[in-house]
């Protein structure tokens, strides 16, 4: 017969919730210690690493634009005009919203790796909640926070100046074209009249 | 074993007594077991529902809606920095010196072309840089006042998690307390049951014999009178 056996097993049921929750405070403070080195100072950085992959690419495509509109704009004829100062302060404006756009980019790298921080420390601590077990939250936490340190791969940036010379070499041809005229019209000089003999047929 | 009517109500009237009371010193113990263990878990509850308040009221602050605004304008500065930096240096407001004539100098026409298009594209950059700081500083206001609320959520889900598997105990805690009372009221039934018995027992000579005389005198059944005679001669 059982008197009092249910006080031992309450007391016994009480002590394992208490070294479970003991546990996973235990698992908790693993978890933020593997993720701790996830700091302002790291998300900066990644801010930085977007930086300076992209920037040089941008210059690069900028001075490429600009040689290849100051030759447009030469072979027009139109280098010494206010033509070229628009055209110039086009390809300024795109090159400053670029920039902006990659400074925007890598805020959003950073913002990009503070969310995956976040998200892989719940995903953790879903798994603590649930196993209760400290020694593999930690493993797990820090082989997530290996991944999650890695160096990011980004994506080259795309053709930013596309068409800057647009217009310059079909304003060209047109003025050629007109020249071309002028030149044909010229060939048929009506004697009498001094007009141009050519006449629209049907 | 077997008593004279007297004794055997003596005896049983204590035994049904002592039983009695240690059933009820038992029901006591058992309700007494029962309000503690109630108790220790609602401190506990308490104690965490502090807890999970605390780091919500903390949220609440951090992220709350009284200090927003002072984040979105540290978010807004902090973009318009970035961008001012990442728009100023290097030779982009620079025009070729095939436009600008070089040193011998443009035509003034071109020189006030110049200094028309440098001061466009300069407004152009202050908005623009205005603009996508005001729109994107709002955004990163937002979005670390959700992360530090969605990190505030993973603290409170602990708790939470801790708070369930603490009242998961209780059921067995009540489970045992009902058997707290367990021994005392255990003999207190025994002595309750025995008490009844003896009590019986004693009294089933005097109704026999009554019954008897009874039988005898021609008057049948059971004689209340006698009965109570014979216990109040006690």
């Amino acid at each position: 017969m059982c008197f009092g056996g249910g006080g031992d097993a309450a007391e016994q049921a009480r002590a394992d919730e208490a070294a479970r929750q003991g546990r996973i405070d235990e698992g908790r403070q693993l978890i933020m210690r593997a993720l701790g080195g996830f700091d302002d100072q790291f998300y900066a950085g990644r801010e930085r690493a977007y930086l300076d992959y992209a920037m040089p690419q941008l210059d690069d495509q900028f001075g490429a634009a600009k040689k290849a509109l100051t030759l447009a704009l030469s072979r027009t004829g139109n280098i010494h005009s206010s033509t070229a100062t628009t055209r110039f302060r086009d390809l300024q404006e795109r090159y400053k919203t670029a920039q902006v756009g990659i400074a925007d980019r890598a805020k959003s790298v950073a913002n990009q790796a503070r969310e995956n921080v976040e998200r892989t420390r719940g995903e953790l601590y879903s798994q603590l909640s649930a196993s209760a077990d400290p020694t593999s939250a930690a493993n797990l936490a820090t082989s997530r926070a290996s991944v999650l340190g890695a160096d990011p791969t980004f994506d080259p940036l795309g053709a930013v100046f596309q068409n800057i010379t647009a217009g310059l070499a079909s304003h060209q041809q047109g003025a050629n074209n007109r020249e071309t005229n002028r030149t044909i019209d010229g060939l048929f000089v009506n004697p009498v009249t001094g007009g141009s003999s050519a006449r629209v047929v049907g | 074993m077997c008593f004279d009517p007297a004794t055997s109500a003596i005896v049983g009237s204590l035994a049904l007594g002592g039983g009695t009371g240690l059933q009820l010193f038992g029901k006591s113990s058992q309700q007494r077991a029962y309000e503690e263990a109630i108790e220790a878990e609602r401190e506990r509850q308490r104690v965490m529902a502090e807890e999970a308040a605390r780091i919500f009221n903390n949220s609440a602050g951090a992220g709350g809606y009284g200090a927003f605004a002072g984040n979105e304008r540290k978010a807004v500065a902090d973009r318009t920095a970035a961008y001012t930096k990442a728009t100023t240096g290097g030779d982009a407001g620079a025009l070729p010196t095939a436009v600008t004539g070089g040193s011998a100098g443009a035509a003034p026409a071109v020189k006030r072309s110049v200094a028309h298009n440098q001061a466009s594209a300069d407004r152009f950059v202050e908005a623009l840089i205005k603009t996508s700081a005001n729109l994107t500083g709002a955004n990163d206001a937002f979005g670390a006042a959700g992360r530090s609320m969605y990190g505030n959520r993973l603290d409170m889900g602990l708790v939470g998690n801790k708070a369930a598997g603490s009242l998961n105990v209780l059921p067995v805690e009540l489970h045992a307390a009902k058997k707290a009372g367990g021994i005392p009221g255990m003999f207190g039934d025994l002595l309750t049951a025995a008490g009844m018995s003896v009590i019986g027992g004693g009294m089933k000579n005097p109704f026999t014999k009554i019954g008897a005389q009874q039988a005898a005198s021609g008057a049948g059944g059971f004689n209340l009178d006698a009965a109570g005679r014979l216990l109040g001669g006690i």
